[in-house]
């Protein structure tokens, strides 16, 4: 083997995969074929469950200050994410480049490998391990590992290598997506629909705007086309009338609705993550953050895997968990499409969403579903409010002082997290000491969390609420494999 | 003064404001091109809000006792109607019965209705309304007050008048049939790989079946389409050949969803569907043109009366066709729910999830059963205004001063005739008197007397002269 894990492709995904493998003590190595970033962001932000799990990991203060918008939308319809709790619509601003900075800077920081200027060339999946070729500057080379992830977006050479189905819906309609330079425009920031189609403009910076443009019966266009700023300019002036030509474009790309799903996220020793996994139109910041969430799930059940302690099935977790997240998605953005990009045809559905996003348990649904706040992995029967979901962000006071349930996250191992100071629940989480933290301490300020003890994965999700040690003993094998007495 | 008024069309929507303009106590011919009644039986829910309509007329006994279903369905999506209401959820009466017994009770009260009477021109001259009609003994003129159109989708008048009809043309069509003889399962809104289907088996072994192939264009339709078409429609969408079967008939309803610009043209207004063509999904259609024919009965009886104040015809439009437009907004919405292709799955999941939840649920239903139809009130009014009230008996068509003390019922009596005090436990809240609209509606809640008398003259007209006092009945018809 010459490294444990190759990851292809070093976008939000990638990166953020690589770093979890190394939390999980994997060798890795990531490739990307281009020679260096793009500099260029379809990406401006991420969600609040994906700033959640930055958090989680300690990454957040790489960014600098970040600033989170509590009005956020769906399907243009304009609303206050604040009314869920810990709700909100993202951190917003933020260009993909900053986002794949600071994760490369982190990744490779906890000694994951980056190779750019590698371009996957074939794979074969030869049981005990897989073999990968690539060019590179020096030539064909060839890698060998024991799992490869394809984190390689939407047009996936890995999904294609290794014969995965991609089923879905084609595209119906294209548009324009651009960073428009000393055109003057007018900020609409949540897009503004007019007789011919939907324009949103946002100032990124002086005389930057960024701009994306659908215009009604636009068809869905070739995607090897390149897509040219006069193209941009004369679709923009047919629906808003402005001319924008005296200006110029800092780039110029286009999209489509094209919806698409892989059917599996495993083939044996190859996985797929990001958008490799799932196209869809942009909406929320959804992808990014879809791709990022992908990879906290992944990452810690790949490294159990690798390093022989992962309890049987725990790596197809991934596509059991992972999977109906991203049929989600899928369904919340095409939904989010005919809502907010249908013509006048689809007016009645707007007006019926907008009376029913009047509701605050409404908005909290849909808020949860944008944020990724909702999202429950099915982890078995109990009642407890927090089973399968997020520990949401809480201060905790221990022993040892102040800490929270996003610190105690941020080696990426399991947390027992004792809030009742439960001797009998710590002495069985004792038998983890190398995969689960054990901490006892109660919430600062009003208690969220409830009673008991709670079972924290390393990806933040509850796997266990309780205070029945045999029942705690039976989630910890289920997750974490053997204790070391037994297994060692 | 002439207060006859010319109805055209004894559908249901005629015959329901036949009956409402006599109890208005103006004179009404109902003219009805076709000789007899029709036997197909095209609409045949009834919702709470046109049961407990139906209820304040007096009505409800005589449909006697009817099959009741409390579940209903947003665009194929199942959810409980019930709501706070005695009449929740759908009832089930053959459009047939329910034209028989609305036309015995406009006849009781002295409609004249005229079958084999087929207008072919409508004039309106100001001062009143000429009509000509082919008629069994050759062509006839009947000249009224005013005309009010409840001839259906495809309304002559309509289009004698040329009146401005936007909105959407057809896209989508559902072929329908009655058929004796097949053994095939019951679906329920099932929608298929090619097209969305339903099949209900009677009692009596008659299977209704409908069925729409997603993208299929909507023929030009001069006749009904042949059982033919229709099986092989089905076959195609469910794999099932029901050709062997007996059609009793077949017809399409097409999603056409058009809303007259102005109910009123001068002296001539329009109801039911001549005003406004829909999908008749889940009942709607026939509940939106009964509850128009409600609203308009007793303010085009005052009309022609005289004892109409100012502006009140015209309130007929400003309500109705906010509600129309609300109603064919979620016929639209529903259509397309039940009959676009793979493309709106993503919302109906949706949807799927939010419905269940009571607040949803409640809206939705609302929406169906007619029963969140609140008139405007003013920015001073008591927010109770233009909600409706339940369980009041306005059989004679009167609105109703409901009171809290006898000087309130002193108070009404210089509109004895077309108001009466009524003593009932509080509606709103201890003390205040509310004025009732004869459609059941509030026109007005408070409890100083000279707000009371000023509302029931903005409603209900100027006060009749004290001579008219002794003789509270005068105008009013008998029978009731």
């Amino acid at each position: 083997m010459d490294t444990e894990v190759i990851i292809v492709g070093a976008g939000p995904t990638g990166l953020m995969l690589a770093g979890e493998l190394r939390l999980g003590g994997v060798e890795v190595v990531v490739v990307d074929k281009l020679a260096a970033p793009t500099g260029q962001s379809r990406g401006l932000g991420f969600t609040a469950r994906t700033m959640e799990t930055f958090d989680q990991r300690g990454i957040l203060p790489l960014f600098g200050p970040l600033e989170t918008s509590p009005m956020g939308h769906f399907g243009g319809i304009q609303f206050d994410y604040s009314v869920l709790e810990d709700g909100h619509f993202g951190a917003r601003g933020i260009p993909q480049s900053q986002t794949e900075a600071v994760l490369e800077q982190w990744a490779t920081g906890k000694g994951a490998q980056l190779r750019r200027s590698w371009e996957l060339l074939g794979l074969v999946d030869e049981g005990d391990g897989v073999r990968a070729t690539f060019t590179t500057p020096d030539g064909e080379r060839e890698l060998r590992a024991a799992f490869l992830v394809g984190c390689d977006g939407g047009q996936s050479t890995v999904r294609r290598l290794a014969g995965f189905e991609f089923p879905g819906t084609p595209a119906t309609r294209g548009m324009y997506l651009a960073d428009v330079v000393g055109c003057g425009l007018k900020p609409r920031f949540l897009g503004e629909k007019l007789q011919g189609g939907m324009v949103m403009a946002a100032p990124l910076g002086p005389q930057v705007d960024r701009i994306i443009v659908c215009e009604h019966g636009t068809p869905a266009g070739d995607r090897g086309q390149e897509t040219t700023f006069e193209e941009v300019a004369d679709a923009w002036e047919r629906i808003t009338g402005e001319s924008i030509r005296h200006g110029s474009a800092d780039w110029v790309s286009s999209f489509t609705d094209a919806t698409r799903q892989a059917s599996e996220y495993r083939r044996g020793r190859v996985l797929l993550a990001g958008d490799a996994a799932h196209i869809h139109l942009p909406a929320g910041g959804q992808g990014l953050s879809t791709g990022v969430l992908d990879a906290v799930n992944l990452g810690w059940k790949l490294a159990a895997t690798v390093r022989g302690w992962a309890p049987e099935g725990l790596l197809d977790t991934y596509h059991a968990e992972r999977h109906p997240a991203g049929v989600r998605l899928l369904m919340n953005t095409r939904a989010q499409g005919m809502i907010f990009l249908g013509g006048e045809e689809a007016d009645p559905l707007r007006e019926l969403f907008t009376e029913l996003i009047a509701n605050d348990d409404n908005k909290r649904h849909l808020a949860g579903i944008v944020s990724g706040l909702d999202i429950r992995y099915d982890l078995g029967d109990g009642d407890h409010p927090l089973l399968g979901r997020r520990i949401p962000p809480r201060r905790l006071t221990t022993a040892d002082g102040e800490t929270s349930t996003q610190e105690l996250l941020h080696d990426g191992k399991g947390v027992l997290l004792d809030l009742t100071d439960d001797p009998g629940v710590r002495a069985v989480a004792a038998g983890w000491p190398d995969r689960v933290i054990v901490a006892t301490g109660r919430e600062s300020g009003t208690s969220s969390l409830g009673g008991g003890a709670l079972l924290v994965r390393p990806d933040g999700y509850v796997a266990w609420a309780g205070d029945e040690p045999k029942d705690l003993d039976v989630e910890l094998r289920r997750w974490f494999g053997n204790p070391v007495d037994v297994g060692s | 003064m002439d207060t006859r008024i010319v109805v055209v069309g004894a559908g249901p929507v005629g015959l329901m404001l036949a009956g409402e303009l006599r109890l208005g106590g103006a004179e009404v011919i109902v003219l009805e091109r076709r000789e007899r009644p029709t036997t197909e039986s095209r609409a045949s829910t009834l919702h709470a809000r046109t049961m407990e309509i139906l209820a304040s007329r007096g009505l409800r006994a005589m449909f006697g006792d009817l099959p009741h279903e409390p579940r209903g369905h947003f665009g194929g999506i199942p959810m409980d109607l019930t709501l706070p209401s005695r009449f929740s959820g759908q009832w089930k009466v053959p459009q047939t019965r329910t034209e028989e017994l609305l036309g015995r009770w406009a006849v009781d009260l002295g409609a004249d209705v005229r079958r084999g009477w087929a207008v072919r021109a409508v004039t309106d001259d100001g001062g009143q309304v000429t009509v000509e009609a082919d008629t069994p003994t050759g062509v006839r003129t009947v000249r009224a007050a005013y005309l009010v159109a409840c001839d259906g989708q495809d309304s002559t008048v309509r289009k004698l008048t040329g009146a401005e009809f936007p909105g959407w043309p057809a896209t989508r069509e559902l072929l329908r049939a009655d058929v004796r003889g097949l053994d095939i399962r019951n679906r329920r809104f099932e929608r298929l790989d090619r097209g969305m289907a339903v099949a209900a088996r009677n009692p009596q072994g008659v299977t209704r079946v409908m069925v729409h192939e997603y993208g299929r264009e909507v023929p030009d339709r001069s006749a009904e389409p042949d059982f033919a078409e229709v099986s092989d429609v089905w076959k195609r969408v469910t794999g099932e050949d029901i050709s062997a079967g007996e059609p009793i008939w077949v017809n399409t309803f097409d999603d056409a969803n058009q809303q007259l610009t102005s109910y009123r043209h001068g002296r001539v207004l329009f109801a039911g569907d001549a005003a406004h063509v829909q999908m008749p999904i889940g009942g709607q259609a026939l509940n939106l043109g009964l509850q128009d024919a409600v609203n308009l009965g007793w303010k085009l009886a005052a009309q022609a009366r005289g004892t109409a104040p100012e502006g009140l015809l015209d309130t007929y439009h400003d309500e109705r066709h906010a509600v129309g437009r609300r109603v064919l907004a979620n016929i639209r919405t529903q259509a397309k729910l039940l009959l676009d292709d793979a493309s709106v799955e993503p919302v109906r999941a949706l949807l799927a999830e939010l419905v269940p939840a009571e607040h949803n649920r409640a809206l939705l239903a609302g929406m169906i059963s007619g029963l969140d139809v609140r008139y405007p009130g003013g920015p001073e009014d008591h927010p109770a205004v233009g909600t409706r009230v339940i369980d009041l008996d306005q059989r004679d068509g009167q609105g109703l001063l409901a009171v809290p003390g006898r000087s309130f019922a002193r108070l009404a009596r210089p509109w004895a005739g077309r108001v009466r005090p009524v003593s009932t436990p509080p509606l709103i809240a201890h003390g205040d008197a509310v004025l009732i609209r004869p459609d059941g509606h509030i026109a007005w809640v408070g409890s100083a007397p000279h707000r009371a008398r000023a509302a029931l003259t903005r409603w209900f007209g100027p006060p009749a002269a004290m001579a008219d006092n002794d003789n509270p009945e005068k105008g009013h018809p008998s029978g009731h």
